[in-house]
């Protein structure tokens, strides 16, 4: 059993709009232990993405208690969360989110860039990067020139780069045909087996099925969890 | 270094690939650094730069005043000038006036801008002659006078450079004088001049010409001693003259030396103008940078979703604020280049249209101290227009940004500002527009003045014979004057001709008088009134109006009784609803010292300027007292070049090159109030465009953003009348809060401009209800597009938007 990564403990999340009270997450009690694939399924507007947010820093909870790797990070400030981002997780997005006026080379480089790196180690990381997902021959391409299963392969690049803790992918094929859709899955298992953590937001019960476990969200609650936890 | 070539390179490739919105913020910031940066340059010129002689603390300026009489700027006599050498707190002085002489050339004589120094004068200033030697005290004498330094420009312009020119003679109004030096380059004092000669002064100038002023000193005070110090022992000086010489200074004028600082004398007449244009200038730069912030809120708006990825990846908030103000110092590098291109160029058109009365005005350029100011500048813009929508643009909610689709933060808050930039760009604007309308109407009511005579059709030209041959002769110019006039006269196409020491709005010379049956009240000062001497016709050739009694004629020549004119003003003054012909007047002094019957009255004429009443005056026979010069006033027509030929051929070594028309001559007392009120319209007008395109921008933007509710609001029955209603009343409500806003800071600010006008008040309604309404009509105009735009929205696709 491999050790714990994610330990999340009654973490909640709630929206005030207009003084009314809406409560997106309750009660959540999740952990994800080093290689494990968790997929998070659940009808629109269950919490998924809310779910994703949190797990990611790019949200905080509105209570419980969140570790990654063994530290408490729900109270971390702004430019402390934004450092945990860039060292620790990788993102994959439904919409890809290149930015659209960085080659594939400098999209894949960015979060390096703000790691401080120096140039000849990012060169170096960008470009096993873009081998691992096929994508070095379109390097000094402007995204816009690239199809969307192409993007979205690039955004992979980009969220390995940096050699994440985890990677975090929310509906990583919903913008995707299907044929594009399981090459990037693919991509996905083999970056799973050579060592990966993912968790992954997903719609298609297909794709779930992959994950080595699943977790239901309803209204803001987990009401099942499939496969094995390996925390 | 690697980072900001990356922030650098990314910025410079993000502003390509949007050449609209780079086009329109490079424009607006050339136009506010450009025009900023250009009047920077005059107040360097006129205000900072330094006078380049040397701790300018200790320099000062010394004139007189008559507390009495509210003159507070007076020349001093040669007496008064001397006076000084009791002054222990003055380490040096020397005297300067300026005015021109006649050069005598190969062919014919020329006109040359000349100052009368004493040798003292160069001391103060600490000016060495780069070629030869200055003054010595010996030679501020008459009879060692001949001699004369020469400016550097006349140096090269007039003997070529040549070294050799240190030992040659010229000569000037007759006189020979040899050139024993050449001033260093640059140097120039009160406009540039070609030759610098001793006063020379006589005997009886030192000793007895103390009612003479026309002396302007400048002095170095002693180490230790400020200003403050230097006027109170000044003041105890002033008060040992007045009881040296009680018979020369009369109790009610309350007669005193006058100190201030030399930089002062310099800045007085124009600082207030110069201070309301950069004051000006910097509200249309700021609007400038209101609509760059504006742009740059929508483009962050539209790149919301790229600084969430990049806060994704791990960007800290102030990596991405560093990301978008290199974009704007890019943005504002690119506008400071074209701005300072624009200022250069707008200096030229500048000066070309300034006033020759603004001297400082010619040392003018873009220089090192104005380049440092724009970089400056730029930074400071920077600071204005993209440091709140980089703060803003790095505060976007990531979890929201980066759904897809999702909008962000980008909503009513950004909405907001924007919305109040333009109220404040509006606001700005209306500022301007209403000082710029008020001194328009201003300008519009004097234009309309009548100066008292009738300026068109006529040329005015100026003689001023002198040398050895007019030198203390009064019969020789007199007869050089009936010369001129019986030549101007006999032209084909002449009407009528006369002449006039100083024309109307030329300049001030008055007297002290007596005037028979005339007493002044207790504590009411002698009478001291404006002074003309004419030539026959002159009025008639003015088309001034002759309303009792005569005009001189030739008969009031010298042998005939003197006798005079008065003004209707003076009438008025002394003797209302009377008749005065038949009076008479005797002036103040010995030389002249015989009663003068007064033959007739004449209309007013605006003397001082046409902002200013006419004051009394009376007139002598220019052949009964004949002054130093005469300007002809010659109706009908003729040309300028056969005028000038005539009087050139009377006395081809007296220049005869100041021919223009008398139209002109009223034109150009009006420069110094045409010149701000131009400049002033032109910032106006730029203002109004900027925010004409702000309007324009907001009101696009917010249709923009709103096309999916206009979409459900026509698929729900609203009319293309309606939604066009509904965004031009958006646009208007924002517009009109700008207007309520600028209107109660003009207002409010109005004694500001209050002295720079005529005949309109600073809250002159009409003003404000013309400006209120061009911003309104503006404002509609600006915002027909976007909502035209509306109106054509189609509800299908609007709704099928996202």
């Amino acid at each position: 059993m491999s050790e714990a990564l994610i330990e999340m403990q009654n973490v909640e999340k709630v929206f005030l709009t207009d003084e009314v009270e809406t409560h997106a997450l309750s009660n959540i009690h999740l952990n994800v232990g080093r290689n494990e694939w968790v997929s998070i399924v659940g009808p629109s507007g269950s919490g998924k993405t809310t779910l994703l947010a949190i797990l990611g820093l790019l949200d905080t909870a509105s209570g419980g208690q969140y570790l990654l790797d063994g530290k408490t990070v729900q109270d971390l400030s702004p430019s402390d969360r934004a450092h945990v981002r860039n060292r620790h997780i990788g993102f994959i997005f439904q919409s890809f989110n290149l930015i659209g006026d960085l080659t594939v080379f400098e999209n894949v480089e960015l979060p390096l860039t703000y790691r401080g790196m120096p140039p000849a180690d990012r060169k170096k990381r960008v470009e096993d990067a873009l081998n691992r997902v096929g994508m070095s021959h379109r390097a000094r391409h402007m995204p816009g020139q690239l199809s969307g299963g192409q993007q979205q392969r690039v955004a992979v690049a980009r969220a390995v780069a940096g050699d994440p803790l985890i990677l975090l992918a929310d509906e990583p094929t919903g913008n995707l045909d299907s044929k594009n859709g399981q090459a990037v899955m693919k991509l996905l298992s083999e970056l799973h087996q050579a060592g990966s953590t993912l968790i992954m937001v997903t719609h298609d019960p297909a794709y779930a099925r992959l994950a080595t476990r699943t977790v239901s969200l309803f209204d803001g609650r987990i009401v099942e969890e499939t496969g094995t936890s390996a925390a | 270094m690697d980072t900001l070539l990356r922030d650098l390179r990314f910025a410079f490739r993000g502003l390509l690939r949007t050449p609209g919105f780079t086009a329109a913020a490079v424009v607006a910031l050339a136009l506010g650094i450009g025009a900023t940066t250009a009047i920077f340059s005059v107040v360097d010129a006129v205000l900072l730069r330094s006078l380049g002689w040397g701790e300018e603390t200790r320099l000062v300026s010394i004139g007189t005043q008559y507390e009495g009489f509210g003159i507070a700027h007076g020349s001093l006599s040669v007496p008064e000038l001397y006076d000084l050498r009791g002054a222990p707190f003055l380490e040096s002085f020397g005297a300067y006036n300026h005015g021109s002489a006649a050069l005598l050339g190969s062919d014919r004589a020329e006109r040359v801008s000349t100052a009368w120094v004493t040798s003292g004068f160069f001391d103060v200033l600490g000016v060495h002659p780069a070629h030869g030697r200055a003054f010595d005290a010996q030679e501020d004498l008459k009879g060692n006078d001949g001699v004369a330094l020469i400016s550097a420009q006349a140096f090269r312009r007039r003997f070529g450079g040549d070294p050799a020119a240190v030992g040659r003679s010229v000569t000037l109004d007759g006189q020979s004088y040899r050139v024993i030096g050449v001033l260093p380059d640059g140097f120039s004092y009160g406009g540039p001049h070609d030759f610098f000669i001793p006063f020379g002064f006589s005997e009886e100038q030192l000793l007895r010409q103390r009612g003479a002023h026309y002396i302007e000193a400048v002095g170095r005070l002693r180490a230790g001693v400020d200003v403050a110090g230097a006027r109170k022992q000044l003041e105890e000086l002033s008060a040992r003259v007045r009881a040296a010489h009680a018979d020369q200074y009369s109790a009610e004028e309350r007669w005193s030396f006058n100190l201030e600082r030399l930089r002062e004398r310099f800045v007085r007449s124009s600082r207030q103008a110069i201070v309301l244009l950069f004051g000006a200038v910097l509200l249309v730069l700021l609007i400038a940078c209101g609509n760059v912030a504006n742009l740059l809120l929508a483009r962050s708006a539209a790149r919301e979703r790229e600084f969430a990825v990049r806060a994704a990846m791990g960007a800290a908030r102030g990596r991405i604020v560093r990301q978008l103000l290199t974009e704007g110092v890019l943005l504002s590098a690119m506008g400071a280049a074209l701005g300072i291109a624009l200022a250069a160029w707008g200096l030229d058109v500048l000066l070309a249209v300034a006033p020759r009365q603004i001297r400082e005005l010619a040392e003018v350029r873009v220089d090192r101290v104005v380049l440092g100011f724009s970089a400056g500048l730029t930074i400071a813009t920077t600071l204005i227009f993209a440091l709140v929508p980089a703060l803003r643009a790095s505060r976007v909610d990531l979890a929201v940004s980066l759904k897809d689709g999702g909008r962000g933060a980008a909503g009513a808050p950004a909405a907001r500002l924007r919305a109040a930039l333009v109220v404040a760009q509006v606001a700005v604007c209306l500022f301007l527009l209403a000082g710029a309308g008020l001194m328009l109407r201003s300008f519009a009511r004097l234009i309309q003045v009548s100066p008292g005579f009738e300026p068109e059709g006529a040329l005015a030209v100026e003689l001023a014979p002198a040398g050895p041959a007019y030198d203390r002769d009064d019969g020789a110019r007199r007869r050089y004057y009936e010369d001129g006039l019986r030549a101007a006269a006999a032209l084909p196409g002449v009407q009528v001709a006369g002449g006039i020491n100083i024309l109307p709005t030329r300049g001030n010379y008055g007297l002290s008088y007596f005037i028979e049956g005339y007493e002044p009240r207790a504590g009411e000062p002698h009478p001291s009134d404006q002074i003309r001497r004419v030539l026959p016709g002159y009025f008639a050739a003015m088309g001034q109006r002759v309303v009792a009694g005569r005009e001189l004629t030739a008969a009031d020549d010298a042998k005939a009784p003197p006798v005079a004119l008065v003004n209707e003003a003076w009438v008025r003054r002394y003797f209302p609803r009377q008749d005065v012909v038949g009076r008479r007047i005797r002036l103040d002094s010995n030389r002249s010292g015989e009663w003068r019957a007064i033959a007739g009255v004449v209309g007013d004429a605006r003397e001082r300027g046409l902002d200013s009443p006419a004051p009394p005056v009376y007139y002598f026979a220019a052949a009964q007292h004949v002054p130093e010069q005469m300007t002809l006033v010659v109706r009908g027509s003729v040309t300028p070049e056969s005028l000038r030929g005539a009087l050139a051929a009377i006395d081809p070594s007296q220049p005869v090159d100041r021919v223009l028309p008398l139209s002109e001559v009223v034109a150009s007392s009006l420069a110094p109030r045409r010149f701000p009120l131009q400049l002033l319209a032109v910032f106006a007008g730029l203002a109004l465009v900027l925010s004409a395109v702000g309007i324009y921008g907001v009101t696009a933007y917010s249709v923009a953003q709103r096309t999916r509710e206009i979409g459900v609001r026509m698929a729900i029955g609203a009319s293309a009348a309606s939604i066009v209603r509904m965004v031009l009343s958006g646009a208007l409500r924002t517009v009109g809060l700008g207007l309520c806003i600028g209107t109660a800071g003009a207002l409010a600010a109005g004694r500001l401009i209050a002295s720079q006008l005529y005949g309109v008040g600073a809250r002159d309604p009409l003003t404000y209800l013309i400006i209120g309404a061009v911003l309104v009509v503006v404002a509609l105009a600006a915002s027909a597009i976007p909502a035209l735009r509306a109106a054509r929205i189609d509800p299908m696709s609007a709704l099928r938007t996202e």
